[in-house]
């Protein structure tokens, strides 16, 4: 691991200045959640407002599409031609992977937290004191979504068509997990199809976190993505194609 | 005589039903600037990308002082430079850091690292335009950067894929007296171009592939006196005599 500092700092000075990171973590869930709060302000009581609820869907729902965005950075190097130079220069596979992949949680995850810092001020939101737990959510989820995209990007032959059509999958989770509007039904059939995203697993957490006074949920869900993101990254590592790098 | 640095043996390489190496056979030794030359789809990139370590080879190998290159990997890889044909550059960081990112992948630190970089980037005529994004630069200036990236770390060999690609005279002919001042310092060159006349100022020895095959492994000199017999005067006649003037791409 001697080169890992160097590839992991250039990794995190990249990142911080990737305009599709910081748009797509902060400014565009900051203004879903604005715009779609106003537009439902009248759906929702006083004490658990519109922007309450935009909030606490929109900011996850942001963090998946991150998949995206990492896959894309898995292949910069590709994009900018300096393959070439990794691969010949006396690297190995796993540095360079742990170096996108720790480069990348770091930025998802502080963007998430700026992203629910700014909720919080702007809309007067208390979390119930679950700030903190809220925060590790999000941390554990950008360690899934990273691990996802840079096994897209890294280790899929054909990530060039798949790239396509990635976000239909993650806009169907966003709709089950009730990120356009409140999903809900007790037809057993539609009730196990919106258990399936993993969505709203992450909103159930996060609302009897804050609500239940109940942790149990978004442990489960933090450990999974714990766990999600360590397998997709070992994967990684494992199937690394030189092809979809160069 | 010089010693072999690198032994290429019996390299094969298919790509499906398609053979693009065939047995290809021939050494570099310390000190050469060996011209590498062939029409399009001779072989020659995957040859190159086989030697560099991007790509395996179906058979064959390739002898890094006379030691099987898979074998010492990462010695291998730190007395290699690479210049590719695409300017492999990250247009965000300024030519300095560029150079400093590309040097220290090969485990070169604090002063010694400071020291090879500014080394690089005056050798290649860059040093005050170091705070510079390449973006503002033009394609002289991005090849000589593209060159400096490779040799900031001081490699034992230097592949240059057409390192010379679409400049200016002037630029180019920077490019090749700094690669010449580079093979003096004990440097040994492997060099790709169309330009036979590059080839014909630049190199010692020239090996000519085509169809996967060498066809020709020669010192400058002997190939002069070989073909000159024949009425072929320049490098570019000898190579058109030797390899057909039929369109490479109608062949396809």
């Amino acid at each position: 691991m001697k080169h890992f500092g160097t590839l992991f700092q250039l990794g995190l000075k990249r990142r911080s200045k990737d305009f599709f990171v910081l748009f797509y973590n902060i400014i565009f869930p900051t203004i879903i959640i604005v715009l779609l709060g106003y537009l439902t302000s009248k759906l929702y009581s006083a004490d658990f407002t519109s922007y309450h609820y935009y909030t606490i869907v929109i900011i996850p729902f942001c963090s998946l599409m991150g998949i995206i965005t990492v896959s894309y950075a898995a292949q910069e190097e590709k994009r900018f031609k300096t393959a070439y130079r990794y691969m010949t220069a006396p690297i190995s596979k796993g540095e360079l992977v742990m170096a996108k992949f720790l480069s990348c949680v770091i930025i998802f995850a502080l963007c998430s937290i700026v992203t629910l810092s700014i909720s919080k001020m702007l809309f007067n939101m208390e979390f119930n004191g679950k700030f903190l737990w809220i925060v590790l959510l999000l941390v554990c989820e950008s360690v899934a979504v990273t691990g996802i995209g840079l096994f897209l990007g890294l280790a899929c032959k054909r990530f060039d068509i798949l790239q396509n059509f990635l976000n239909l999958p993650i806009v169907i989770f966003g709709f089950l997990g009730g990120v356009f509007f409140p999903v809900n039904s007790f037809q057993p059939v539609l009730s196990a199809i919106i258990n399936l995203s993993p969505l709203t697993w992450v909103n159930r957490g996060i609302v009897s976190c804050i609500f239940d006074n109940n942790l149990q949920i978004l442990w489960v869900v933090s450990v999974g993505f714990l766990l999600i993101g360590c397998i997709a990254i070992g994967l990684t590592i494992k199937f690394f194609k030189r092809e979809a790098f160069i | 005589m010089s010693k072999a640095l690198l032994q290429i043996e019996n390299l094969c390489k298919s790509y499906g039903d398609k053979t693009v190496v065939t047995e290809v056979n021939f050494n570099v030794n310390d000190g050469d600037i060996l011209g590498f030359i062939g029409p399009n789809g001779a072989g020659k990139s995957t040859t190159i990308n086989i030697i560099s370590t991007i790509e395996p080879s179906d058979n064959g190998r390739v002898l890094f002082l006379g030691k099987d290159f898979k074998e010492q990997e990462k010695h291998f890889k730190q007395s290699l430079g690479i210049v590719p044909q695409d300017l492999a550059l990250y247009e965000d960081l300024n030519a300095y850091d560029n150079v400093r990112f590309f040097c220290s992948l090969y485990s070169l630190k604090g002063d010694e690292l400071t020291k090879s970089v500014k080394e690089a980037l005056e050798f290649v005529g860059l040093w005050d335009r170091r705070k510079e994004y390449p973006s503002k630069f033009s394609g002289g200036m991005k090849r000589r950067l593209n060159i400096a990236c490779a040799i900031a770390h001081h490699p034992k060999i230097l592949i240059m894929d057409e390192p010379t690609v679409g400049i200016d005279p002037q630029s180019r002919n920077n490019i090749l007296e700094t690669i010449k001042i580079l093979n003096k310092r004990g440097t040994t060159v492997i060099y790709t171009s169309h330009y036979m006349e590059e080839i014909e100022v630049l190199c010692n020895r020239i090996l000519l592939l085509d169809k996967g095959i060498v066809i020709e492994d020669l010192e400058k000199d002997v190939y002069k006196s070989k073909y000159e017999a024949l009425g072929y005067k320049t490098l570019e006649d000898i190579f058109l005599y030797l390899t057909g003037t039929k369109l490479r791409d109608m062949e396809d």
